[in-house]
């Protein structure tokens, strides 16, 4: 060593000096501002928080009665096997995937101005914004909608508008606008969250209706991969490509 | 001072400074915020090239076979897999969703989302590949180094069919980083896979800020694509037939 009684350079203080302030946590999480904090991975279930079963369809929608025999005339000649967009690998689009009860996880991330809904189950990314936007004007329709959210008290409530029109599994117009509203609670199987879809569609429906449903969390429940088009891709590697024609 | 001094010096600073023991207790706190939206700066780096990698005579073999239309899972509307989603340089954006505990990456396209843990926890064992890995991130600092295990073979590494293996090893640090007055999110990536290369491949990407960069709805959009693209096939052949089975207006 050359200079054995020099003590440390500058340099190496300034970087300790710099490691101490880089250490202040950087606060980027919501969940200190906001009443309830969702994130977490959620799997929709149809038992409700005191044990029964949860209709989420509890009675017949009140479609208007030119869509009720459309709709009619339109299921008559409706093949699942092929007509249903699922089968399609498209996403499911709101509010489906939300009301749906198959096993497929959602995982709630929570963080500034920001709630992202990631769902298993054909792979879907929901944004709703909490910055206090409004929807901006002309935007183009979409499967999961433009969602902006606030807070009530203990719920979060989000609205959805901008929603493609689409006819299953039932129809809605672009006129559908969607309002969430989150609740966390404590059920028998720990905590839920509640879901309650107000769904107000004038050209479909002759009034607005609540639909609900929950969701729980398991133990160790993490996300898995779904790419709706693998059993496609793997046919073809096998050297049996798909005759769907839109796969 | 020499180097080895220094050195002393700045371990010295690390193991005394009061953020080395908060470091080390609470792995989760990050001293960089990564999220938002950002657009890969294709200008400012280079995409792998073949030529300049230390191929194995498998790599050879593999590339050789290469056929995209079978083997790119992107010709599809599959993912793109990891580490491919985050060395493509095509102006797609990604978005960064970070909290203490995991740090997101959104890619837009085909639906790839990395998840990386940084709530402490370690590789678990036997992992079954997938698309996307499994990735555990720690804060080096300001750097975020994520480490990655399992992702599938069945993914390539680049359009022209890069191979990879199972076990294959990916080790990237995310910053921030100053380039020519621009801020910027640089990945430094470490791919180690001696079936197929013989050096590890070292890869750099950077993202400029994109905040008004609007993501699309992935797969559905690719399929959709699809689904027209039959449509029109389909009108062509109608057309075709039609002119064919004699009917004169649409010889015009």
């Amino acid at each position: 060593m050359t200079s054995a009684k020099g003590g440390c350079p500058r340099r190496s203080y300034l970087h300790l000096l710099a490691t101490v302030l880089g250490c202040l946590p950087i606060s980027m999480s919501s969940a200190d501002d906001a009443p309830v904090d969702f994130t977490g991975i959620w799997m929709p279930t149809q038992i409700g928080p005191d044990g029964e079963r949860n209709e989420v369809f509890p009675e017949a929608l009140p479609f208007l009665p030119e869509v009720q025999t459309r709709n009619e005339e339109f299921l008559a000649d409706f093949k699942h096997e092929v007509d249903d967009s699922r089968r399609s690998c498209l996403p499911y689009g709101m509010p489906r995937q939300m009301l749906t009860v198959a096993q497929y996880p959602t995982e709630i991330i929570q963080t500034e101005d920001r709630i992202t809904i990631l769902v298993e189950l054909h792979n879907d990314v929901r944004r709703i914004y909490m910055d206090g936007r409004a929807p901006p004007d002309g935007l183009r329709p979409t499967w999961m909608g433009y969602s902006v959210g606030r807070w009530e008290g203990q719920s979060l409530v989000v609205t959805t508008t901008d929603i493609r029109e689409h006819g299953l599994p039932r129809p809605q117009s672009r006129e559908l606008t969607l309002q969430e509203r989150f609740t966390l609670i404590e059920g028998q199987a720990g905590p839920m969250i509640e879901l309650e879809i107000t769904h107000e569609d004038p050209r479909i429906y002759s009034r607005p209706f609540t639909l609900k449903t929950y969701y729980r969390q398991y133990e160790g429940l993490e996300m898995g991969e779904y790419f709706c088009n693998e059993d496609v891709w793997r046919l073809n590697l096998d050297g049996n490509p798909s005759e769907l024609p839109w796969r | 001072m020499n180097a080895p001094g220094r050195w002393r010096c700045y371990v010295l600073a690390a193991m005394l400074g009061p953020c080395g023991a908060i470091v080390v207790a609470q792995s989760a706190a990050a001293a960089v915020d990564l999220s938002g939206t950002w657009v890969p700066a294709a200008d400012l780096v280079s995409g792998l090239n073949a030529d300049d990698l230390q191929l194995t005579s498998a790599a050879v073999d593999a590339l050789g076979q290469f056929d995209s239309q079978t083997f790119d899972s992107t010709a599809f509307c599959m993912p793109y897999g990891t580490p491919r989603n985050t060395l493509a340089t095509a102006p797609h954006p990604l978005e960064i969703v970070q909290r203490p505990e995991q740090v997101t990456v959104i890619f837009d396209g085909l639906g790839d989302v990395r998840r990386i843990f940084t709530d402490g926890r370690s590789h678990p064992e036997d992992l079954i590949p997938s698309w996307m890995g499994y990735s555990v991130g720690t804060w080096d600092g300001e750097t975020l180094v994520v480490e990655t295990q399992a992702m599938t073979r069945e993914s390539i590494l680049s359009d022209a069919g890069l191979p990879h293996s199972d076990t294959m090893l990916l080790e990237e640090r995310w910053r921030l980083v100053e380039y020519n007055d621009e801020s910027l999110l640089q990945v430094e990536l470490s791919i180690v896979d001696p079936v197929y290369y013989r050096e590890p491949i070292e890869a750099m990407r950077l993202f400029r800020r994109a905040p008004h960069a609007t993501m699309s709805e992935g797969p559905g959009l690719c399929l959709l694509d699809r689904w027209n693209a039959h449509l029109e096939e389909t009108n062509r052949k109608l057309y075709r037939d039609a002119r064919e089975a004699g009917h004169e207006e649409l010889s015009r």
